[in-house]
């Protein structure tokens, strides 16, 4: 420091301040590290509905999130075509909720959060019965629908 | 014929390069360098969503939806006609063009101001860098024409403002009524234009002149808007004022009439999604602007921002005034946006922020030389500023680099690959325009019929789809419950073709 007087000192200090106080929102803000592609940029027009986990064992709890729904509506939740409840969309359009596949026979189930007929988005769980136990993410709030007692009947088929 | 163009060439080259001339080599380096930048990263064909939308419009001729941007479809079509690529990359280039002008005004506002180049070139660097930015000047978009327009009319009113005539002002105002027809955002910049005028001579505004020379500039520019009317006579292919009945007959909203033409162009069909917040929900939104601007100049941009802020605000208060209202009109709005991809929209407040940046490094870097025994820290400063530049460049590079990005074109041509003969497309954008761009544009497959779910609503596509099973194939990017209940749905390509169940 004895090469830096009193002056020097506090117009190097108060330069390097400036320049850097940005990083003071380090710990609140990530810098951008997605693509800044249209998929990105697709949900603007199309709701989304995904799932945590695309398939796993009979018991597992799956955890859906739908986005881009019409804020503050009801959504209705169909499991292969049967209507098994609704959530309310929140402010920002998203719905959470939760699928119990406790008691469920393997196979396919094609879930469907729904507020209109533009407003809809299909995600897929498969039960096997050597997958996982598929449990919700930690702080996961939303309705459990139980799909113990829901027929197996495909309706999606793949070609 | 020839003796003809070459004296016409001859005649008009001096012109162009005196124009040209006009300006040194290094003042035209931030054009350059920012358009080979964009140029190097530009996206290679048709992109998506609005991309495909615009691109469509522009070639076919076509209508465009709410707020119809009929400036952007005539610059559009005049740029279209130059022989580079195809159309979705000449349109994309269009961005890239317009991205680098608004760089090189805003470097020419900067040198205005007589901000030194180390600040000059660390301000717009960032911009030019900064992700949003870079990403829309790499694709057929409306945003870096608005950005051109909006750093040309503050240019503009700089010129006024050293010598206020109703004359000089007549440049700014057409601008404005100019970028109405591009972008109806320009609404913004008005609180910040009026501020500069009336407080830099508020007595113009007694003089009859300044109406009428104001008022015919004014007129100019919307004349741009008539091509809306224009375009609906010819009852172009390509419409997206309109909606489709149960039967698939498309109704187009009469733009010869008032009512319809208001409709268009106020944005009527957005107003639900403008201040869609309540003050509670509307925090989030603004900590993710704050992280947004944050992002956009690099760390490093956020403290000379604000001192940029303090400075022009101190050294002239009606230029800061002027540029604080356009940065918070835009910023307040687009903050209350109800939009998924309104982080494309923050770009006019950008512009403004890499101005104030520019004037705070300045302002730093002076404030370090004028101590002599401080100058060896100049270097520091300015390394900072040039190694922020570096290190955006370096980072956001693969976030925005579209330039091996063929995934439209490649899915709308498997779409029309897996389409039988006749049949009807529904989908949102990411399906549609890129089809409709196959189709209206290069001439593929006009046996099918795309219709895009923004145009027709749920019950009347319910109709028609279930009128049309079985008479001919139907596709759909995300079949509803009820479509699930009667029809056999089977994953085809991207979409889904929807037949009759066995049986029914």
């Amino acid at each position: 420091m004895r090469f830096l007087n009193r002056e020097q000192l506090i117009r190097l200090s108060l330069t390097l301040g400036i320049l850097l106080c940005g990083m003071a929102m380090v710990p609140f803000v990530d810098l951008e590290a997605a693509p800044i592609s249209w998929e990105r940029l697709a949900g603007v027009y199309e709701p989304e509905l995904e799932v945590n986990e695309s398939s796993g064992t009979p018991g597992s709890l799956f955890a859906f999130t739908g986005s881009n729904y019409p804020p503050g509506s009801e959504a209705a939740v169909y499991v292969n075509g049967e209507f098994f409840g609704t959530v309310m969309v929140d402010g920002s359009g998203q719905a959470t909720f939760l699928v119990n596949s406790a008691g469920a026979n393997l196979g396919q189930y094609n879930v469907t959060l729904e507020v209109d007929i533009n407003a809809s988005a299909t995600q897929s769980i498969e039960l096997t019965a050597d997958g996982q136990l598929v449990v919700p993410p930690p702080g996961f709030n939303g309705p459990v629908f139980d799909l113990g007692n829901v027929l197996y009947l495909p309706i999606i088929q793949q070609p | 014929m020839s003796e003809y163009i070459f004296r016409r060439s001859r005649g008009s080259l001096p012109r162009a390069w005196r124009l040209v001339a006009a300006f040194s080599w290094q003042e035209w380096l931030p054009f350059i360098l920012p358009l080979l930048l964009y140029g190097l990263t530009l996206a290679p064909t048709i992109y998506n969503l609005d991309s495909a939308e615009l691109t469509t419009a522009v070639a076919s001729n076509g209508i465009i939806r709410a707020t119809g941007y009929p400036l952007y479809l005539v610059l559009g079509k005049v740029w279209s006609w130059l022989p580079l690529g195809d159309m979705g990359y000449r349109m994309n280039l269009f961005s890239a063009v317009c991205g680098a002008v608004t760089i090189w005004l805003a470097d020419r506002i900067l040198r205005r101001w007589q901000v030194g180049a180390w600040a000059r070139w660390g301000a717009i660097g960032l911009l030019a860098t900064a992700p949003y930015m870079w990403a829309m000047s790499l694709i057929a978009e409306v945003y870096t024409l608005h950005t051109a327009l909006m750093a040309g009319v503050v240019s503009s009113l700089l010129w006024w403002g050293e010598r206020p005539s109703p004359w000089r002002l007549a440049l700014p105002l057409f601008l404005m009524a100019l970028s109405m027809g591009n972008h109806a955002a320009t609404v913004l910049l008005i609180p910040g234009c009026v501020w500069y005028v009336l407080t830099r001579q508020p007595r113009l505004l007694v003089q009859w002149r300044t109406w009428v020379v104001g008022g015919t500039a004014v007129a100019l520019g919307l004349t741009v808007f008539l091509i809306l009317p224009y375009r609906y006579g010819q009852m172009p292919a390509f419409n997206y004022a309109g909606t489709y009945d149960a039967n698939g007959q498309f109704h187009p909203v009469n733009l010869q009439t008032w009512a319809g033409f208001w409709w268009l162009i106020s944005g009527k069909s957005f107003s639900g999604q403008m201040f869609g917040y309540t003050i509670a929900s509307m925090w989030p939104e603004v900590g993710h602007f704050v992280a947004q601007l944050w992002n956009a100049f690099f760390v490093i941009g956020i403290g000379p921002g604000l001192l940029g802020i303090a400075v022009i605000s101190r050294r002239d208060w009606r230029l800061g005034g002027m540029l604080a209202l356009m940065f918070c009109a835009n910023a307040i709005f687009y903050i209350n946006y109800r939009v998924v991809d309104k982080d494309t929209m923050f770009l006019p407040a950008y512009l403004i922020w890499a101005l104030w940046l520019g004037i705070g490094y300045d302002a730093l870097l002076k404030w370090l030389w004028a101590d002599v025994s401080a100058r060896r820290f100049v270097w520091v400063g300015r390394t900072m500023i040039a190694g922020a530049v570096l290190l955006a460049l370096a980072w956001n590079w693969s976030l925005v680099d579209r330039s091996d990005d063929w995934g439209t074109r490649q899915r709308s041509e498997d779409i029309l690959a897996h389409a039988e003969p006749n049949a009807i497309i529904f989908g949102w954008w990411e399906t549609v325009p890129g089809v409709q761009y196959l189709q209206l544009v290069e001439g593929q497959r006009p046996d099918v019929l795309v219709i895009n779910r923004f145009l027709i609503g749920g019950n009347e596509m319910n109709q028609l789809i279930l009128r049309e099973l079985g008479q001919r194939p139907i596709y759909i990017n995300n079949p509803s419950i009820e479509l699930l209940r009667v029809a056999k749905v089977t994953p085809v390509g991207p979409l889904y073709l929807l037949e009759p169940r066995d049986g029914s």
